[in-house]
């Protein structure tokens, strides 16, 4: 793995020079969203209320472009050419994938960020309850951000075409599958535990097990399937999506 | 120096491309790279720039796998495809953009080749031709001073100016450590510029040789028969027939390539035998 940061540098340069009017478009088109749900929000719902409504819709707001941002974040592998021009720039696989991972999750959040914020203080006081809580909430959808981004960015590597959709489709798939299987392989695994009448799932998980065994299924294992989530799978994902883009052909 | 050992290359598993291809290529040489639609002259480049893997065979040049397309590779190395995408942005921004990505990038160079080509620096390439855009890309293909050039019919979309400025920018910016691999169908555009000829049918080289060594076993001569004692192959042409005989009077004729090409693809052993 290569990486130096004057070629970085030039990249990124590059990507500037090429791309500035899609960015500014981009950027635009981020302001715009965010005062339509500003403005929708305060003509509907009281101060209490529509504080919330504007930071769920934003929550939304941020996921949906984010990924769509990252879905089109290696646009050139749309035509074989654009393929052929990215792949023989003279940079390293780390330094391409550093450059577009970077305007995707860093860059993007923290400009969409900047945007909310400047809508918020013109009318919330930042000791407000509800901005507290929904700050707090907003840790989770970064995580969840980071997840989603690190496979979409897979996604954007190695589809050509219709990235969005295909990887839209792809996800709802693969959650479905990965369910089945999970459920599948709990039944096998936990049918003589699960008592007459039906499980119940969650906190108040009734399975006929020893109390040991209800806090690891109950507490402990969601909490290291929580750190994996947070913690593991993306660094893991973004490895993957080197390689990926380690082995692009035109 | 180039070298390809036992290479297999397909694009589906039914119809093999290359099958253990073998071949070295020595610095300080424009090649001529020839052979019919679909033998894989386009991918052969595309094989030696790392845009498409191998099955099975390596390729090296110099000390690099062109595989792992590592950027000290890359920069040595600039491939202009037949077709093109360019950024909607002036000549002047792509060479802002482009150009600090090789290290050897000469940008009064290109500058001076995109004028010989007569086209505007300023302009946008949005709302260029395909050949004014052809020339920007080969002006900057030699402006980048990459070590290897490989260009895929180069002189598609060219005007017949255009076509001798080619001629001339290339060999004005080339230097003896450069390799150049040249694959065209317009033969007649590059007579006088190919060093060497590599002639590609069913997945193998069947003819690499120089210029110098076709001219010193091979002649070329018109005459208005169509038969001729000795000739090794005759075809016509305006104005008569080109025959080709075993240069036995050590008397030096010009290299015919077109000729030289049907030539050998109709019986390469009879063409390899004289060497």
């Amino acid at each position: 793995m290569e990486f130096n940061l004057t070629r970085f540098g030039a990249l990124v340069k590059r990507d500037f020079i090429i791309y500035k009017k899609q960015v500014l478009l981009l950027m635009l088109s981020s302001v715009l969203a965010v005062a339509a749900i500003w403005y929708f929000t305060n003509r509907t719902y009281e101060q209490e209320e529509n504080l919330l409504e504007y930071w769920m819709s934003w929550y939304l707001i941020f996921l949906a472009f984010g990924l769509l941002i990252t879905a089109f974040i290696f646009r050139e592998f749309k035509s074989p050419f654009g393929r052929m021009q990215y792949l023989s720039i003279p940079a390293s696989h780390l330094e391409k994938l550093v450059s577009r991972w970077s305007y995707s999750l860093i860059l993007y959040p923290i400009f969409i960020t900047i945007v909310l914020f400047g809508f918020a203080f013109t009318e919330v006081d930042t000791g407000h309850r509800d901005y507290a809580d929904n700050i707090q909430f907003g840790k989770y959808l970064i995580h969840a951000f980071i997840l989603a981004h690190a496979i979409q960015l897979i996604y954007a590597i190695i589809i050509n075409k219709n990235v969005a959709f295909k990887s839209f489709i792809l996800s709802i798939a693969s959650f479905i599958v990965t369910l089945l299987i999970a459920g599948a392989i709990f039944y096998l695994v936990f049918h003589e535990y699960i008592p007459i009448g039906g499980l119940k799932v969650g906190p108040d998980m009734n399975l006929r097990l020893t109390p040991e065994a209800m806090e690891l299924f109950s507490q402990r294992l969601p909490k290291i399937g929580l750190f994996i989530g947070k913690f593991i799978l993306p660094p893991y994902l973004w490895i993957v999506a080197y390689f990926k883009l380690k082995e692009k052909e035109v | 120096m180039i070298t390809i050992e036992k290479l297999n290359f397909a694009y589906s598993k039914k119809k093999p491309l290359f099958q253990d291809l073998e071949l070295q290529l020595a610095p300080g040489k424009i090649y001529g790279l020839l052979g019919k639609n679909g033998t894989g002259k386009s991918s052969l480049l595309k094989l030696l720039t790392g845009l498409v893997f191998p099955k099975s065979g390596k390729i090296t040049i110099e000390q690099f796998n062109a595989q792992s397309r590592r950027p000290s590779y890359l920069e040595d190395v600039f491939f202009l495809s037949e077709n093109y995408e360019l950024p909607a942005i002036s000549i002047n921004s792509f060479a802002k953009a482009n150009g600090p990505m090789y290290s050897k990038f000469d940008a009064l160079k290109f500058k001076s080749f995109v004028q010989l080509f007569e086209v505007d620096y300023n302009s946008n390439l949005e709302k260029l031709s395909y050949g004014q855009r052809k020339k920007v890309l080969i002006s900057f293909a030699i402006a980048t001073n990459a070590r290897y050039l490989f260009l895929d019919e180069p002189t598609n979309g060219l005007d017949i100016p255009s076509k001798s400025q080619f001629r001339k920018t290339l060999l004005s910016g080339f230097k003896e450590d450069q390799t150049v691999i040249i694959s065209t169908h317009q033969i007649r555009d590059l007579n006088q510029l190919i060093e060497s000829v590599i002639i590609i049918e069913n997945g193998q080289i069947i003819f690499n040789k120089d210029v110098f060594q076709l001219e010193e076993k091979l002649f070329f001569s018109r005459s208005l028969q169509e038969k001729v004692e000795g000739s090794m192959y005759s075809e016509m042409m305006p104005g008569g027939y080109v025959h080709v005989f075993p240069n036995t009077s050590g008397e030096i004729s010009e290299v015919e390539l077109e000729v030289l090409f049907n030539a050998v693809i109709k019986n390469p052993t009879l063409f390899n035998q004289q060497f």
